[in-house]
């Protein structure tokens, strides 16, 4: 025990003897390190689905729903089985991919609505969270619980503009009308609960702790802020660049889209640094970054306006830049 | 010490709350009223420059028809001046505002260079006006010294080469002028892996010098980032005839090349990775390349186009990735004693 940890425990009035148990040295895994197992078993677990559904070809419903059971079962057993094993767990998360994605076209086989594929999805993934013993895992799922999340509120509840189409413009302006206070509302409604939830984390993190929630809570937290970082991305990639729309200036105010989702970044930057993650807040300047360059090519409104937002953005940042380290040096 | 050491030395005492967040506090893991002060006072700062940038460029691009082409030319070189202006006033004393001004300079470069396109319609490439631009503003990173400055100069010049060797590439008649050799793509990619390595060994490099604020070690990273980026494109590249067209097979031995010169960096990076002990990301980086490059190899050469090919590349990945994270892991554990010692000179607070 460094002498560091004893110092804490003498500080919180705790035995720091020798007596104590035993405590293993413990090294965190790098970011870098889960990025490449994480694509790796993402890669593994699709090649399962592959094999697995050619072998069993599985057509009914439940046919697909035993089958993808039947493997996140299976890959909540060997986590269970070999906690340390890295093997072991990378089969794990390739079986548990391969199985949530059996579950999902299980649990919507009928229903070929986007939205529900996608609440159920996130119903699974956030179930996933509580129940698989993995915290790589944990973190993925709170991840694409996130997605999940952005895609089946946007779907659920604006049908009209839930269309993957290069056209898909038109039919918004028709419909609904990109105002500033729907754009702003279908934003908000998909993404503030996800900030929310990870301010509580945060704000009530020695609470959490003191129940002994950090085994889940802490990589749901990484994943839910990696989520924040990456959110329009991961959500709605065949959109974030799509050039091609027809009377592209009619989409209004849906243009401040990936500016408010660069927004969403700065909090997870602020949120990496609250829990003093240089990976998080690395995750959180490149979501800035690609928001940015989305927001040159959401053709929703006039580069000018555009130009106009960002300028005056940009001042409004310098000004409260200043101002706060004046009153810094002030104190 | 760490929130999962924390997590480890606390969880057997089943403490209170508030003495958790007494833990917290005391351990430095809750950054103070200042420190989020400070924070934010940075942040915003370099937010407001990105923006104020990215509305610049926003602004030529809008090809505003209110204001004639002289007067675009002299809001950019006014803000480019100022900038510079800026810059030289605040250089000795405040390098923050110095390299955040330049960092602004720089974009205004590309802006002006990009407005003298537009209106002259010069006919040039893409690709000129980013290598243009990373040359005019070569002087800018070597004044500012800072490690920001220089990221964004990189990516500037690594757009370039990506545009200049990937998506034009052999056929263009620049590169015509230069490529007496016949060369094919994977060998044209080759050029800005070559680059970026030699600019990471030359930003460690500086590191250990008493430019270190200049080459901070995430810039190491980056540019292998980038190497190995354009290595493994390549490679990747080479293994599929299909896709490295022009001229032929006669490209055959070049693909040969291009994979014996990767193999032959990966040996380097990783065994001098080994040697220093200090960083385990270029292990991991040449770990990920390979496995990538492998797959795509076993993939196409070596598994049946089946039902069995299917499962052995969901074994061979997991297997591989297991293998490559577990020895990775070991070096982490080996080497974190020393890391922590060792201090990382211009990283973010």
């Amino acid at each position: 025990m460094s002498m560091k940890a004893r110092e804490l425990l003498s500080a919180l009035g705790l035995p720091s003897g020798g007596t104590l148990p035993t405590l293993r040295p413990h090294v965190e895994r790098p970011w870098y390190l889960s990025f490449m197992l994480g694509a790796s078993g993402w890669v593994a677990g699709v090649c399962i689905l592959i094999f697995v559904g050619v072998l069993f070809q599985p057509h009914s419903r439940p046919a697909f729903l035993f089958s993808g059971a039947l493997l996140i079962a299976a890959a909540w057993g060997l986590y269970k089985a070999d906690r340390d094993g890295a093997f072991a767990a990378q089969l794990a998360l390739a079986l548990s991919v391969a199985g949530q994605v059996l579950l999902v076209i299980g649990l919507t086989k009928d229903n070929s609505h986007i939205a529900g594929a996608a609440f159920a999805a996130f119903v699974i993934q956030t179930i996933l969270v509580f129940i698989m013993p993995n915290a790589l895992h944990r973190m993925l799922s709170a991840l694409f619980a996130c997605a999940a999340l952005a895609v089946a509120v946007r779907h659920g509840l604006f049908p009209n503009i839930a269309r993957y189409t290069f056209s898909g413009a038109e039919s918004i302006a028709r419909d609904l009308g990109p105002t500033i206070s729907y754009s702003l509302a279908a934003w908000a409604i998909t993404w503030l609960p996800v900030a929310a939830l990870v301010y509580w984390l945060i704000r009530y993190e020695a609470r959490w702790m003191a129940r002994g929630w950090q085994a889940i809570a802490r990589p749901a937290l990484k994943g839910l802020i990696a989520g924040l970082a990456f959110a329009t991305l991961i959500s709605h990639p065949l959109e974030v660049f799509d050039w091609s729309a027809r009377n592209a200036t009619d989409r209004g105010w849906l243009a401040l889209w990936p500016l408010l989702s660069a927004l969403a970044a700065v909090s997870a930057i602020a949120a990496g640094f609250a829990l003093r993650s240089r990976a998080l807040m690395g995750a959180g300047i490149i979501g800035a970054l690609l928001y940015t360059s989305h927001f040159y090519y959401a053709l929703g409104t006039t580069l000018l306006t555009k130009s106009l937002i960002m300028l005056l953005m940009g001042g409004a940042m310098l000004g409260v830049a200043y101002f706060l380290k004046q009153r810094g040096e002030a104190e | 010490m760490k929130r999962t050491e924390l997590d480890a030395l606390l969880s057997p005492h089943h403490l209170a709350a508030p003495d958790v967040s007494r833990a917290l506090t005391l351990t430095g893991n809750r950054p103070s009223g200042a420190e989020w002060r400070a924070f934010a006072s940075r942040s915003l700062g370099l937010g407001g420059i990105a923006a104020l940038g990215a509305g610049l460029i926003f602004f030529i691009a809008a090809n505003w028809q209110a204001m004639g082409a002289m007067g675009r030319f002299e809001l950019l070189q006014a803000v480019l001046i100022v900038c510079v202006g800026i810059a030289w006033w605040f250089a000795p004393k405040a390098s923050n505002i110095t390299a955040a001004t330049l960092i602004l300079a720089t974009l205004a470069s590309g802006t002006l260079l990009a407005l003298f396109g537009q209106t002259y319609q010069t006919g040039a490439d893409v690709y000129e006006l980013f290598f243009m631009w990373a040359l005019l503003t070569l002087p800018f990173a070597i004044a500012g010294m800072s490690g920001a400055l220089w990221a964004v100069w990189w990516c500037i010049l690594n757009v370039a080469l990506a545009l200049f060797c990937g998506w034009h590439g052999p056929g263009d008649f620049v590169w015509g002028m230069f490529d007496r050799w016949g060369l094919n793509k994977p060998t044209a990619l080759m050029l800005p892996f070559a680059v970026n390595l030699a600019g990471a060994a030359l930003a460690y490099g500086a590191s250990m010098t008493r430019h270190s604020g200049a080459a901070p070690s995430w810039l190491v990273r980056l540019l292998l980032t980038f190497a190995f980026g354009f290595g493994t494109s390549a490679c990747v590249l080479a293994i599929l005839p299909e896709f490295s067209w022009h001229r032929g097979f006669v490209g055959a031995p070049q693909n040969l090349g291009v994979l014996a010169t990767f193999v032959a960096a990966c040996v380097c990076v990783g065994g001098f990775a080994l040697h220093q002990r200090r960083d385990v990301y270029p292990l991991a980086l040449v770990a990920a390349c390979a496995i990538a490059v492998a797959s795509v190899y076993l993939v196409m050469h070596v598994f049946p186009h089946d039902l069995r090919g299917a499962f052995l590349s969901a074994v061979w990945l997991i297997a591989i990735s297991t293998a490559a994270g577990f020895l990775l892991m070991r070096c982490v554990r080996a080497w974190s004693g020393h890391e922590r010692v060792k201090p990382q000179t211009g990283e973010p607070a």
